[in-house]
């Protein structure tokens, strides 16, 4: 980490820290995102004492260990949370089940509170509590004479039937009264079944009916009797908040509630096994689930971050000069975004490089031309082909100039025509008469006859004045008519027109250059002012010229603003039309 | 005499060319345009023809095109790019050779003897005709 305002200057570039940094592809052709480390090898390889074992970590891999992470504390959370609930929500469930079965003890509730019209017989009454816990035998106790309905024993009275107890009197008294289930099969009859019930009818001694509430963890301890309100009638005294309840009805009205607690903790060993298998399943779930979420996460990551490997292969590509490799764009993320950019860039690069290429491979044949000529004139002498004489020094030296000029015509054109353009206010038309003036004697040679006489005109009465480079508005006019020297018949003829047009009509200048035959067929004018384009199939060489001036014009004049169109002339050759703005002041 | 005609619009190249051949000992003429070459090599075949792609009015491979309908005898062609090569292999229209510019005038006049050295009259028109133009790869050499 750089402390702010650390000066950068005191370390010399190529430290030893600034090497190791590099990023190891620029040291080393390495496929990318190979398995072993590229930037500890590179460490390695130089010779740094860098412990960098780690493997690299890969954007792809940051996000599968961040959704591992982020599973990982889920299903702990999940597995834990559902563990404790059932722990928890296990002794609920069983208040739930054991109060369900107490339904005779809200009958025998609701009898009491039946008779009584109200809880206030009840209330606090440990003692009539406890006598209605008792149930039937209770009852039975205090009437005289046995009820004939049956009803549902307690289940400690049917617990207690099972203990073997010698019969005092063994005598056998037909068929069983007391059946628990009412409709019980036919059975052989059995002393303690028959005994048993005709012996409730006297008094119960006590090692029958001990006081159930006295029992461990006995279910009386954990009942209550609530009101139609919820608040304790008799009971015990019990977290009510926990309590399963369940109501008591009297004419479809609730007029109270018998309540149980649940049991504080699980003790029995069912209950432990119970949980344990809960739980066992719980995490196995959890582990299956986090496994498959993992790969699936692994295999997302990958799917996600799989265009970025792509990119960074084709970014090595058009880096390493492979500018056709483009990367295939899916979807409208971000990612696609970027790989759209990047072939949109990757697009440019070609176009560029590629007129950079025919550019090249132009000019290499503009410069042979003239070198062909020159090797096989001075092979010829060499060969005693021709003998060397004023005329063939004349031929050689033509040549020379020829190649010259178009060594000239490609540095200028390989300028970027804005950068040095420097305007300041210009006569264009005065440029125009010098350029006329500057070839009157090679125009008057070819018998070309130039009609000026509208520059002259408009000259003579308001010169328009724009704004631009007087330096590359002359080269301009000069190609124009080199062009015209060049591509013009002898004995043809020139003529330049101007037109000024003022604010309320365009407030521009357009000259025209009208020469006579030979024309440009109509398919070659569009590309006329291409770079290094020559009417090859219709004009004549022979006065030379790069192909380099009219491309040169182009850049000018669209540099100052204007436009420069060729099209057929009257004159029946070439008619080229300039427009340039004129400067806002005029 | 053996008779060569030149079409090329290089004025100093061509007359170069023609001062060579005439010391070989050939007799050329000179055209400067494709047209009116095509309507001379049309009107009275010559033994030879040095055809350069390049031309104005009509173009040299379209000279080769429309010479091919009417006459049979030998034309090399002078090329200045390699895609004009390509272009030329690729229509196989029947050029019997190709230079590539810039040429050594010796090489050119060397290729001259031995395209008709195999187009003399002692051999059967179509066979050499056949073996030179599965010959230029040597030429390729040349076109840098």
């Amino acid at each position: 980490m750089e402390g702010p305002g650390r000066d950068f200057s005191q370390f010399p570039p190529h430290s030893a820290d600034t090497i190791g940094v590099l990023p190891p592809s620029f040291v080393h052709r390495r496929p990318p995102f190979s398995p072993d480390s590229p930037v500890a090898m590179h460490a390695a390889e130089c010779g740094h004492a860098r412990a960098l074992p780690m493997p690299q970590l890969t954007l792809s891999r940051k996000i599968f260990l961040a959704l591992a992470a982020l599973l990982l504390v889920l299903l702990i959370s999940f597995a834990g949370l559902s563990i404790i609930a059932l722990q928890r929500g296990l002794g609920s469930y069983v208040a739930e089940i054991e109060i369900r079965r107490m339904d005779w003890l809200a009958q025998l509730v609701l009898k009491n509170y039946v008779a009584h019209g109200d809880w206030k017989n009840l209330r606090d009454n440990d003692d009539a509590w406890q006598r209605l816990q008792m149930g039937r035998f209770a009852s039975l106790l205090d009437s005289t004479a046995a009820n004939g309905d049956e009803r549902r024993l307690p289940p400690w009275y049917e617990y207690r039937t099972m203990r073997p107890e010698p019969p005092p009197d063994g005598a056998p008294t037909g068929a069983p009264a007391g059946a628990p289930n009412g409709d019980p099969p036919p059975m052989p009859p059995s002393p303690q079944l028959d005994l048993l019930p005709r012996r409730m009818l006297g008094a119960p001694p006590p090692w029958v009916f001990p006081d159930p509430r006295g029992m461990h963890d006995s279910i009386y301890q954990r009942l209550a009797v609530l009101d139609a309100s919820g608040a304790r009638v008799v009971g015990a005294d019990i977290d009510m908040a926990n309590a399963a309840r369940m109501p008591i009805r009297h004419n479809k009205s609730v007029i109270g509630y018998l309540a149980l607690a649940p049991l504080q903790g699980l003790e029995s060993e069912a209950d432990r096994a119970f949980i344990a298998r809960q739980s066992g399943v719980i995490v196995l779930t959890g582990l299956c689930g986090l496994g498959f979420a993992l790969v699936l996460s692994w295999l997302l990551a990958r799917r996600w971050f799989r265009p970025i490997d792509e990119l960074t292969q084709a970014a090595q590509d058009v880096a390493q000069g492979r500018l056709s490799t483009r990367v295939a764009v899916q979807g409208s993320d971000e990612l696609a975004l970027l790989g759209k950019t990047f072939n949109d860039m990757a697009q440019r690069l070609d176009t560029v490089e590629a007129s950079r290429r025919a550019w090249l491979a132009d000019a290499a044949h503009e410069l042979r031309t003239p070198l062909a000529a020159m090797r096989a004139e001075i092979e010829a002498l060499q060969d005693g082909v021709r003998t060397f004489d004023e005329r063939t020094a004349l031929r050689l030296h033509r040549q020379v100039i020829r190649l010259g000029q178009r060594v000239d015509d490609l540095r200028s054109s390989m300028r970027e025509p804005q950068s040095d353009l420097l305007t300041t206010t210009v006569f264009p038309l005065s440029l125009l008469k010098e350029a006329l003036d500057h070839t009157r004697d090679r125009f008057a040679k070819r018998g070309i006859v130039v009609d000026r006489h509208a520059v002259d005109h408009v000259t003579a009465s308001a010169q328009p004045v724009i704004d631009g480079n007087a330096h590359r508005l002359h080269q301009v006019f000069m190609n124009l008519l080199e062009n015209t020297l060049a591509y013009t018949d002898e004995g043809g003829k020139l003529r330049l027109d101007v037109i000024v047009e003022g604010a309320w009509t365009g407030n521009c200048l357009t000259l025209l250059f009208d020469d006579s035959a030979p024309g440009v067929p109509d398919e070659e004018l569009p590309r006329l002012f291409d770079r290094l384009f020559r009417g090859e199939t219709s004009r004549s060489r022979e006065h030379g010229g790069s192909g380099l001036g009219l491309s040169i014009c182009r850049a000018t004049i669209e540099a100052h603003g204007g436009t420069i169109e060729a099209s057929a002339s009257p004159l029946g050759g070439l008619r080229v039309t300039i427009t340039l703005p004129l400067a806002t002041s005029s | 005499m053996t008779r060569i005609v030149i079409v090329e619009d290089e004025i100093d190249i061509a007359s170069v060319v023609q001062d060579y051949l005439r010391h070989a000992g050939y007799e050329t003429t000179h055209f400067t345009d494709g047209q009116s070459a095509l309507d001379s090599i049309v009107a009275t075949p010559p033994d030879l023809t040095l055809l350069d792609i390049m031309l104005p009015r009509l173009d040299g491979i379209e000279v080769l095109r429309r010479a091919r309908e009417h006459t049979a005898h030998p034309i090399i062609m002078l090329t200045a790019r390699i895609e004009e090569v390509d272009r030329l292999l690729g229509l196989e229209l029947g050029a019997d050779d190709y230079v590539c510019k810039p040429f050594s005038p010796r090489e050119l006049v060397a290729r001259v003897r031995a395209v008709l050295r195999r187009t003399a009259p002692g051999n059967a028109p179509g066979q050499g005709s056949s073996q030179s133009r599965a010959a230029p790869c040597s030429t390729a050499a040349c076109c840098h």
